[in-house]
Protein backbone atom coordinates (compact mmCIF):
# COMPACT_ATOMS: atom_id res chain seq x y z
CA UNK A 1 0.00 0.00 0.00
CA UNK A 2 1.34 3.30 -0.93
CA UNK A 3 1.52 5.47 2.10
CA UNK A 4 0.72 9.50 2.43
CA UNK A 5 2.72 12.01 2.07
CA UNK A 6 3.01 15.21 4.44
CA UNK A 7 0.94 17.27 2.13
CA UNK A 8 -1.59 14.66 2.74
CA UNK A 9 -1.45 14.31 6.04
CA UNK A 10 -1.54 17.91 7.03
CA UNK A 11 -4.47 18.17 4.56
CA UNK A 12 -6.42 15.55 6.01
CA UNK A 13 -5.44 17.13 9.62
CA UNK A 14 -7.01 20.18 8.16
CA UNK A 15 -10.29 18.32 6.96
CA UNK A 16 -10.54 15.95 10.38
CA UNK A 17 -10.50 19.92 12.26
CA UNK A 18 -13.12 21.29 10.18
CA UNK A 19 -15.39 18.47 10.67
CA UNK A 20 -14.62 18.54 14.34
CA UNK A 21 -15.39 22.14 14.44
CA UNK A 22 -18.56 22.43 12.92
CA UNK A 23 -19.77 19.82 15.25
CA UNK A 24 -19.28 20.58 18.69
CA UNK A 25 -20.56 23.80 20.64
CA UNK A 26 -19.91 23.84 23.95
CA UNK A 27 -21.62 27.08 25.87
CA UNK A 28 -19.90 29.01 28.07
CA UNK A 29 -21.91 27.66 31.01
CA UNK A 30 -21.37 24.07 30.64
CA UNK A 31 -17.20 24.23 30.51
CA UNK A 32 -16.67 24.30 34.46
CA UNK A 33 -14.98 21.25 34.35
CA UNK A 34 -12.49 22.27 31.47
CA UNK A 35 -10.44 24.45 34.38
CA UNK A 36 -10.07 21.18 36.39
CA UNK A 37 -5.79 20.19 36.07
CA UNK A 38 -4.68 18.32 33.01
CA UNK A 39 -7.69 20.39 31.31
CA UNK A 40 -5.60 23.07 30.44
CA UNK A 41 -2.90 23.13 27.63
CA UNK A 42 -0.61 25.07 29.86
CA UNK A 43 -1.01 24.40 33.27
CA UNK A 44 2.66 23.13 33.41
CA UNK A 45 4.38 25.87 31.43
CA UNK A 46 7.31 26.47 33.29
CA UNK A 47 8.54 22.84 34.45
CA UNK A 48 7.36 21.65 31.24
CA UNK A 49 9.84 24.28 29.54
CA UNK A 50 12.60 22.94 31.56
CA UNK A 51 11.33 19.31 30.70
CA UNK A 52 11.82 19.83 27.33
CA UNK A 53 15.26 21.57 27.78
CA UNK A 54 16.30 18.58 29.16
CA UNK A 55 14.75 15.96 26.48
CA UNK A 56 16.30 18.49 23.83
CA UNK A 57 20.12 17.47 25.45
CA UNK A 58 18.95 13.59 25.35
CA UNK A 59 17.03 13.26 22.33
CA UNK A 60 16.78 13.59 18.48
CA UNK A 61 13.68 14.72 17.99
CA UNK A 62 13.33 18.20 19.35
CA UNK A 63 10.03 20.14 19.25
CA UNK A 64 6.08 19.97 19.36
CA UNK A 65 4.68 20.37 22.68
CA UNK A 66 2.56 23.16 21.37
CA UNK A 67 5.51 25.52 22.26
CA UNK A 68 7.06 28.39 20.12
CA UNK A 69 10.33 28.10 22.57
CA UNK A 70 13.24 27.59 21.22
CA UNK A 71 14.33 24.90 18.86
CA UNK A 72 18.37 25.51 19.67
CA UNK A 73 20.19 27.53 22.14
CA UNK A 74 21.15 27.07 25.49
CA UNK A 75 23.83 24.61 25.73
CA UNK A 76 26.27 22.78 23.69
CA UNK A 77 24.77 19.43 24.98
CA UNK A 78 21.59 20.37 22.51
CA UNK A 79 23.34 20.51 19.82
CA UNK B 1 30.26 37.41 16.31
CA UNK B 2 33.44 37.98 19.06
CA UNK B 3 32.63 37.89 22.67
CA UNK B 4 32.52 41.25 23.36
CA UNK B 5 30.10 42.11 20.91
CA UNK B 6 27.81 39.31 22.52
CA UNK B 7 28.01 41.36 25.43
CA UNK B 8 27.64 44.83 23.41
CA UNK B 9 23.97 43.41 22.22
CA UNK B 10 22.67 41.79 25.24
CA UNK B 11 23.53 45.42 26.85
CA UNK B 12 21.87 47.04 24.25
CA UNK B 13 18.75 44.64 24.51
CA UNK B 14 18.45 45.29 28.28
CA UNK B 15 18.08 48.99 27.57
CA UNK B 16 15.12 48.51 24.82
CA UNK B 17 13.58 45.74 27.20
CA UNK B 18 13.97 48.44 29.95
CA UNK B 19 12.52 51.53 27.77
CA UNK B 20 9.48 48.84 26.82
CA UNK B 21 8.71 48.15 30.84
CA UNK B 22 8.74 51.52 31.59
CA UNK B 23 6.29 52.83 28.34
CA UNK B 24 4.16 49.67 29.18
CA UNK B 25 3.81 50.71 33.21
CA UNK B 26 3.61 53.69 32.64
CA UNK B 27 0.81 53.57 29.44
CA UNK B 28 -1.07 51.22 31.79
CA UNK B 29 -1.15 52.98 34.50
CA UNK B 30 -3.19 55.38 32.65
CA UNK B 31 -5.49 53.02 31.55
CA UNK B 32 -5.84 50.68 35.06
CA UNK B 33 -7.05 54.19 36.47
CA UNK B 34 -9.21 55.56 34.26
CA UNK B 35 -10.85 52.34 34.00
CA UNK B 36 -10.46 51.43 37.95
CA UNK B 37 -9.71 48.20 37.03
CA UNK B 38 -7.41 45.87 38.78
CA UNK B 39 -4.39 44.13 37.99
CA UNK B 40 -3.80 40.64 38.40
CA UNK B 41 -0.67 38.47 38.01
CA UNK B 42 1.46 34.91 38.99
CA UNK B 43 4.59 34.72 40.36
CA UNK B 44 6.08 31.37 39.65
CA UNK B 45 9.06 29.85 40.86
CA UNK B 46 10.80 26.00 40.33
CA UNK B 47 13.79 24.47 41.46
CA UNK B 48 14.87 21.73 39.09
CA UNK B 49 17.31 18.88 39.66
CA UNK B 50 18.45 16.02 37.04
CA UNK B 51 20.63 13.29 37.42
CA UNK B 52 22.37 10.73 35.42
CA UNK B 53 25.76 9.19 35.51
CA UNK B 54 27.83 11.55 34.15
CA UNK B 55 25.46 14.99 34.86
CA UNK B 56 24.05 16.39 37.38
CA UNK B 57 21.98 19.66 36.56
CA UNK B 58 20.28 22.26 39.01
CA UNK B 59 18.40 24.75 37.55
CA UNK B 60 16.43 27.50 39.91
CA UNK B 61 13.78 29.36 37.46
CA UNK B 62 11.35 31.98 38.28
CA UNK B 63 8.51 34.12 36.21
CA UNK B 64 6.41 36.95 37.20
CA UNK B 65 3.10 37.76 34.92
CA UNK B 66 1.24 40.79 34.96
CA UNK B 67 -1.72 41.30 33.48
CA UNK B 68 -3.33 44.59 33.12
CA UNK B 69 -7.54 45.83 33.47
CA UNK B 70 -7.50 45.87 29.65
CA UNK B 71 -6.06 42.49 28.53
CA UNK B 72 -2.56 43.87 27.71
CA UNK B 73 0.10 41.34 29.53
CA UNK B 74 3.74 41.51 30.27
CA UNK B 75 6.13 38.41 31.66
CA UNK B 76 9.56 38.58 32.71
CA UNK B 77 11.68 35.42 33.75
CA UNK B 78 15.06 34.12 34.62
CA UNK B 79 16.89 30.75 35.00
CA UNK B 80 20.50 29.87 35.91
CA UNK B 81 21.25 26.48 34.80
CA UNK B 82 24.41 24.72 36.68
CA UNK B 83 25.64 21.56 35.17
CA UNK B 84 28.40 19.56 36.68
CA UNK B 85 29.85 16.91 34.59
CA UNK B 86 32.86 14.05 34.40
CA UNK B 87 32.97 14.14 30.99
CA UNK B 88 36.35 13.73 29.35
CA UNK B 89 34.49 15.37 25.91
CA UNK B 90 33.27 18.02 27.81
CA UNK B 91 37.05 19.00 28.88
CA UNK B 92 38.48 18.06 25.64
CA UNK B 93 41.36 16.99 27.40
CA UNK B 94 42.40 13.47 28.86
CA UNK B 95 41.91 14.05 32.05
CA UNK B 96 38.05 12.74 33.36
CA UNK B 97 37.03 15.21 36.28
CA UNK B 98 34.06 16.96 37.27
CA UNK B 99 33.58 20.38 34.85
CA UNK B 100 31.16 22.70 36.13
CA UNK B 101 29.75 25.54 33.89
CA UNK B 102 26.83 27.74 34.42
CA UNK B 103 24.31 28.79 31.89
CA UNK B 104 21.50 31.69 32.33
CA UNK B 105 19.04 33.09 30.92
CA UNK B 106 16.38 35.80 30.68
CA UNK B 107 12.98 36.12 28.76
CA UNK B 108 10.24 38.70 28.62
CA UNK B 109 7.13 38.75 26.64
CA UNK B 110 4.08 41.11 25.77
CA UNK B 111 0.84 39.97 24.63
CA UNK B 112 -3.11 41.64 24.13
CA UNK B 113 -6.10 39.88 24.04
CA UNK B 114 -8.17 41.45 21.39
CA UNK B 115 -12.05 40.98 21.67
CA UNK B 116 -13.98 41.26 18.37
CA UNK B 117 -17.28 40.52 18.61
CA UNK B 118 -17.93 37.20 20.33
CA UNK B 119 -14.20 35.83 19.15
CA UNK B 120 -10.75 36.77 20.71
CA UNK B 121 -7.88 37.58 19.00
CA UNK B 122 -4.69 37.06 21.05
CA UNK B 123 -1.42 38.32 19.82
CA UNK B 124 2.17 38.12 21.63
CA UNK B 125 5.46 38.60 21.26
CA UNK B 126 8.47 37.04 23.31
CA UNK B 127 12.23 37.25 23.35
CA UNK B 128 14.64 34.94 25.34
CA UNK B 129 18.65 35.62 25.60
CA UNK B 130 21.12 32.88 27.47
CA UNK B 131 24.83 32.70 28.01
CA UNK B 132 27.34 30.35 29.38
CA UNK B 133 31.22 31.30 28.83
CA UNK B 134 30.99 29.29 25.19
CA UNK B 135 27.28 29.46 24.08
CA UNK B 136 25.57 32.38 23.35
CA UNK B 137 21.96 32.40 22.04
CA UNK B 138 19.41 34.78 21.12
CA UNK B 139 15.51 33.86 20.41
CA UNK B 140 12.51 36.21 19.12
CA UNK B 141 8.98 35.13 18.80
CA UNK B 142 5.92 35.86 17.85
CA UNK B 143 2.25 34.14 18.01
CA UNK B 144 -1.23 34.57 17.12
CA UNK B 145 -4.17 33.16 18.21
CA UNK B 146 -7.59 33.11 17.25
CA UNK B 147 -10.58 31.75 19.38
CA UNK B 148 -14.22 31.63 17.45
CA UNK B 149 -17.26 29.36 17.16
CA UNK B 150 -18.58 30.69 20.76
CA UNK B 151 -14.61 29.98 21.91
CA UNK B 152 -14.84 26.46 20.92
CA UNK B 153 -12.20 26.20 18.34
CA UNK B 154 -8.98 27.65 18.61
CA UNK B 155 -6.07 28.14 15.66
CA UNK B 156 -2.53 29.45 15.90
CA UNK B 157 0.20 30.59 14.16
CA UNK B 158 3.72 31.18 15.77
CA UNK B 159 6.87 31.82 14.03
CA UNK B 160 10.35 32.09 16.01
CA UNK B 161 13.90 32.75 14.96
CA UNK B 162 17.10 31.73 16.79
CA UNK B 163 21.00 32.85 16.25
CA UNK B 164 23.39 31.08 18.29
CA UNK B 165 27.09 31.89 18.37
CA UNK B 166 28.85 28.55 19.65
CA UNK B 167 32.73 28.29 21.22
CA UNK B 168 35.15 25.83 22.23
CA UNK B 169 37.24 26.89 25.37
CA UNK B 170 40.38 25.48 24.66
CA UNK B 171 44.19 26.75 24.18
CA UNK B 172 44.88 28.76 21.91
CA UNK B 173 45.11 27.07 17.94
CA UNK B 174 42.63 24.72 19.51
CA UNK B 175 39.57 27.18 19.76
CA UNK B 176 36.41 26.67 17.74
CA UNK B 177 33.94 29.06 16.68
CA UNK B 178 30.58 28.44 15.15
CA UNK B 179 26.86 29.95 14.03
CA UNK B 180 23.64 28.35 14.35
CA UNK B 181 20.33 30.42 12.79
CA UNK B 182 17.45 28.71 13.03
CA UNK B 183 13.21 29.73 11.80
CA UNK B 184 10.31 27.90 13.47
CA UNK B 185 6.79 28.20 11.93
CA UNK B 186 3.93 26.44 14.44
CA UNK B 187 0.36 25.52 13.37
CA UNK B 188 -1.98 24.44 16.16
CA UNK B 189 -5.91 23.60 16.52
CA UNK B 190 -7.90 23.33 19.68
CA UNK B 191 -11.26 22.11 19.81
CA UNK B 192 -13.85 22.10 22.60
CA UNK B 193 -15.88 18.53 21.86
CA UNK B 194 -18.14 18.37 24.67
CA UNK B 195 -18.08 19.70 28.30
CA UNK B 196 -15.65 17.33 29.30
CA UNK B 197 -13.56 16.65 26.33
CA UNK B 198 -10.69 18.43 24.37
CA UNK B 199 -8.75 17.77 21.09
CA UNK B 200 -5.79 19.60 20.04
CA UNK B 201 -3.38 19.27 17.31
CA UNK B 202 -0.41 21.04 15.64
CA UNK B 203 2.38 20.79 13.31
CA UNK B 204 5.98 22.38 13.65
CA UNK B 205 8.53 22.77 10.88
CA UNK B 206 11.37 23.91 12.10
CA UNK B 207 14.92 24.74 9.58
CA UNK B 208 18.05 25.14 11.08
CA UNK B 209 21.68 25.98 9.68
CA UNK B 210 24.89 26.66 10.44
CA UNK B 211 27.07 24.51 13.15
CA UNK B 212 24.84 21.74 14.37
CA UNK B 213 27.33 19.87 15.83
CA UNK B 214 29.04 19.87 19.53
CA UNK B 215 32.50 21.48 19.00
CA UNK B 216 33.61 19.44 22.19
CA UNK B 217 32.60 15.78 21.24
CA UNK B 218 35.49 14.17 19.35
CA UNK B 219 35.05 11.36 16.68
CA UNK B 220 37.10 9.58 14.93
CA UNK B 221 37.88 8.41 11.63
CA UNK B 222 39.97 5.85 11.92
CA UNK B 223 43.02 6.48 14.33
CA UNK B 224 42.58 10.02 14.02
CA UNK B 225 40.29 12.33 16.20
CA UNK B 226 38.46 14.62 14.78
CA UNK B 227 35.85 17.54 14.98
CA UNK B 228 31.95 16.61 14.55
CA UNK B 229 31.42 17.73 11.37
CA UNK B 230 27.29 16.58 10.62
CA UNK B 231 25.60 18.60 7.48
CA UNK B 232 25.08 22.13 8.07
CA UNK B 233 21.30 22.52 7.02
CA UNK B 234 18.90 20.40 8.90
CA UNK B 235 14.36 20.35 8.39
CA UNK B 236 12.23 19.03 11.19
CA UNK B 237 8.89 18.44 11.37
CA UNK B 238 6.66 17.36 14.40
CA UNK B 239 3.32 16.51 14.43
CA UNK B 240 0.94 15.91 17.46
CA UNK B 241 -2.08 15.14 18.89
CA UNK B 242 -3.63 16.07 22.04
CA UNK B 243 -6.71 14.63 24.03
CA UNK B 244 -8.12 15.51 27.59
CA UNK B 245 -11.73 13.65 29.16
CA UNK B 246 -12.21 14.42 32.34
CA UNK B 247 -14.43 11.81 34.13
CA UNK B 248 -16.92 14.23 36.85
CA UNK B 249 -17.81 11.33 38.96
CA UNK B 250 -13.90 10.23 39.88
CA UNK B 251 -12.77 13.77 39.84
CA UNK B 252 -9.88 12.18 37.23
CA UNK B 253 -8.68 13.47 34.14
CA UNK B 254 -7.21 11.62 31.54
CA UNK B 255 -4.95 12.81 28.79
CA UNK B 256 -3.20 11.63 25.89
CA UNK B 257 -0.15 12.82 23.67
CA UNK B 258 1.25 11.71 20.57
CA UNK B 259 4.03 12.93 18.06
CA UNK B 260 5.28 11.80 15.29
CA UNK B 261 8.93 13.76 14.26
CA UNK B 262 10.79 13.38 11.01
CA UNK B 263 14.12 15.18 9.74
CA UNK B 264 16.18 15.65 6.55
CA UNK B 265 18.57 13.93 8.49
CA UNK B 266 16.39 10.60 8.38
CA UNK B 267 15.71 10.88 12.33
CA UNK B 268 12.44 9.50 12.71
CA UNK B 269 10.73 9.38 16.03
CA UNK B 270 7.49 8.55 17.83
CA UNK B 271 6.38 9.91 21.57
CA UNK B 272 3.21 8.72 23.18
CA UNK B 273 2.33 9.81 26.58
CA UNK B 274 -0.69 9.14 29.31
CA UNK B 275 -1.35 11.45 32.07
CA UNK B 276 -4.05 11.08 34.60
CA UNK B 277 -4.69 13.81 36.74
CA UNK B 278 -6.30 12.96 39.59
CA UNK B 279 -7.56 15.29 42.47
CA UNK B 280 -7.58 14.14 46.08
CA UNK B 281 -10.13 16.20 48.52
CA UNK B 282 -9.68 19.81 47.61
CA UNK B 283 -6.45 20.80 48.30
CA UNK B 284 -3.81 17.80 46.86
CA UNK B 285 -3.86 17.03 43.69
CA UNK B 286 -1.91 13.86 41.82
CA UNK B 287 -0.26 14.07 38.29
CA UNK B 288 1.00 10.65 36.92
CA UNK B 289 3.02 10.33 34.16
CA UNK B 290 3.88 7.65 31.77
CA UNK B 291 5.84 8.13 28.74
CA UNK B 292 7.49 6.32 25.84
CA UNK B 293 9.88 7.46 23.06
CA UNK B 294 11.78 5.32 19.98
CA UNK B 295 13.94 7.10 17.53
CA UNK B 296 15.82 5.34 14.63
CA UNK B 297 19.36 6.90 13.58
CA UNK B 298 20.62 9.33 11.33
CA UNK B 299 22.13 8.05 8.44
CA UNK B 300 25.35 9.48 9.02
CA UNK B 301 25.69 8.04 12.75
CA UNK B 302 26.93 4.61 14.02
CA UNK B 303 25.53 3.03 16.54
CA UNK B 304 26.54 0.69 20.18
CA UNK B 305 30.39 0.21 20.29
CA UNK B 306 31.12 2.03 16.88
CA UNK B 307 29.26 5.64 17.90
CA UNK B 308 31.89 8.36 16.50
CA UNK B 309 34.49 5.53 15.33
CA UNK B 310 34.25 6.05 11.06
CA UNK B 311 36.44 3.58 8.84
CA UNK B 312 39.90 5.38 7.52
CA UNK B 313 39.63 7.51 4.29
CA UNK B 314 35.33 8.25 5.05
CA UNK B 315 34.65 11.13 3.91
CA UNK B 316 31.03 11.97 5.05
CA UNK B 317 29.08 13.69 7.68
CA UNK B 318 30.38 13.03 11.36
CA UNK B 319 29.23 12.70 14.75
CA UNK B 320 30.04 11.22 17.81
CA UNK B 321 26.42 11.94 19.61
CA UNK B 322 24.61 9.32 21.19
CA UNK B 323 21.07 11.15 20.37
CA UNK B 324 21.20 10.56 16.74
CA UNK B 325 21.97 6.88 17.22
CA UNK B 326 18.50 4.36 17.30
CA UNK B 327 17.26 3.98 20.61
CA UNK B 328 14.04 4.14 22.88
CA UNK B 329 13.40 4.89 26.61
CA UNK B 330 10.58 4.73 28.82
CA UNK B 331 9.98 7.48 31.63
CA UNK B 332 7.27 7.22 34.71
CA UNK B 333 6.59 10.06 36.82
CA UNK B 334 4.53 11.76 39.63
CA UNK B 335 3.97 15.05 40.57
CA UNK B 336 1.84 15.87 43.91
CA UNK B 337 0.23 19.93 44.02
CA UNK B 338 -1.18 21.20 47.35
CA UNK B 339 -3.00 24.22 47.59
CA UNK B 340 -2.53 26.83 50.18
CA UNK B 341 -5.79 27.03 51.10
CA UNK B 342 -5.65 26.80 54.76
CA UNK B 343 -3.90 30.06 55.11
CA UNK B 344 -7.38 31.80 54.35
CA UNK B 345 -8.13 32.71 57.58
CA UNK B 346 -4.68 33.53 58.90
CA UNK B 347 -2.45 36.46 58.26
CA UNK B 348 -0.90 34.70 55.59
CA UNK B 349 -4.06 34.79 53.50
CA UNK B 350 -1.91 36.27 50.58
CA UNK B 351 -0.61 32.99 49.88
CA UNK B 352 -3.64 31.18 50.70
CA UNK B 353 -4.09 30.76 46.22
CA UNK B 354 -1.15 29.78 46.45
CA UNK B 355 -0.23 26.29 44.73
CA UNK B 356 3.10 24.14 45.95
CA UNK B 357 3.92 21.62 43.34
CA UNK B 358 6.47 18.37 43.77
CA UNK B 359 7.11 16.14 41.04
CA UNK B 360 9.75 13.35 40.67
CA UNK B 361 10.52 11.17 36.88
CA UNK B 362 12.74 8.36 35.76
CA UNK B 363 13.67 7.15 32.67
CA UNK B 364 15.10 4.27 31.60
CA UNK B 365 17.20 4.45 28.41
CA UNK B 366 18.70 1.79 25.87
CA UNK B 367 21.61 4.42 24.53
CA UNK B 368 24.42 2.72 25.46
CA UNK B 369 28.32 3.62 24.89
CA UNK B 370 28.05 6.54 25.65
CA UNK B 371 28.05 9.05 28.59
CA UNK B 372 24.01 9.56 28.81
CA UNK B 373 23.72 6.41 31.28
CA UNK B 374 20.58 4.43 30.84
CA UNK B 375 19.16 5.73 33.63
CA UNK B 376 18.42 9.27 35.00
CA UNK B 377 15.84 11.05 37.33
CA UNK B 378 15.14 14.57 37.78
CA UNK B 379 13.15 16.25 40.25
CA UNK B 380 10.85 20.01 40.14
CA UNK B 381 9.55 21.58 43.36
CA UNK B 382 7.80 24.67 43.15
CA UNK B 383 4.96 26.47 43.40
CA UNK B 384 2.92 29.06 41.98
CA UNK B 385 1.12 32.73 43.14
CA UNK B 386 -1.54 34.11 41.80
CA UNK B 387 -2.43 37.64 42.82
Amino acid sequence: MRSCGPRSQIALLALCACVLGACATVKPYEREYLTRPGMEMRGEAQAGEFEAHLQSSREGAVGGHGTVESSTGGGCGCN
Amino acid sequence: MTLGAERRWRSIALALWTCASIWFAAFERAHADEASGTWTGELEGHGSYYYERSTEVWVPTGRLSVEAPNGMRMNVSYLADVIASASIGQMGSDIDKVHVEVRQGIGTGFGKTIHIGENELDLSVNAIHSWESDYFSWFGGVRAGYLFNQKNTGVSLGVTGVHDSIYRNAREGQRFFGNLDGVTLTFGFSQILTPVLTFGAGYQLVYLTGFLGNPYRVPKIGPLPDMEAPPDTRIRHNLEFTASLYAPATRTTFQGFARLYTDSWDLNAITPELRIYQELGRDFGLRLRARYYLQGRTYFALEGTDLGNYAPGYTGPVTADPKLSGFHSIQLGGRISFALTAFERSFLRFFSRGVLDLSFDHQWTTVDSTSFGRRNFFMILGGRLPF
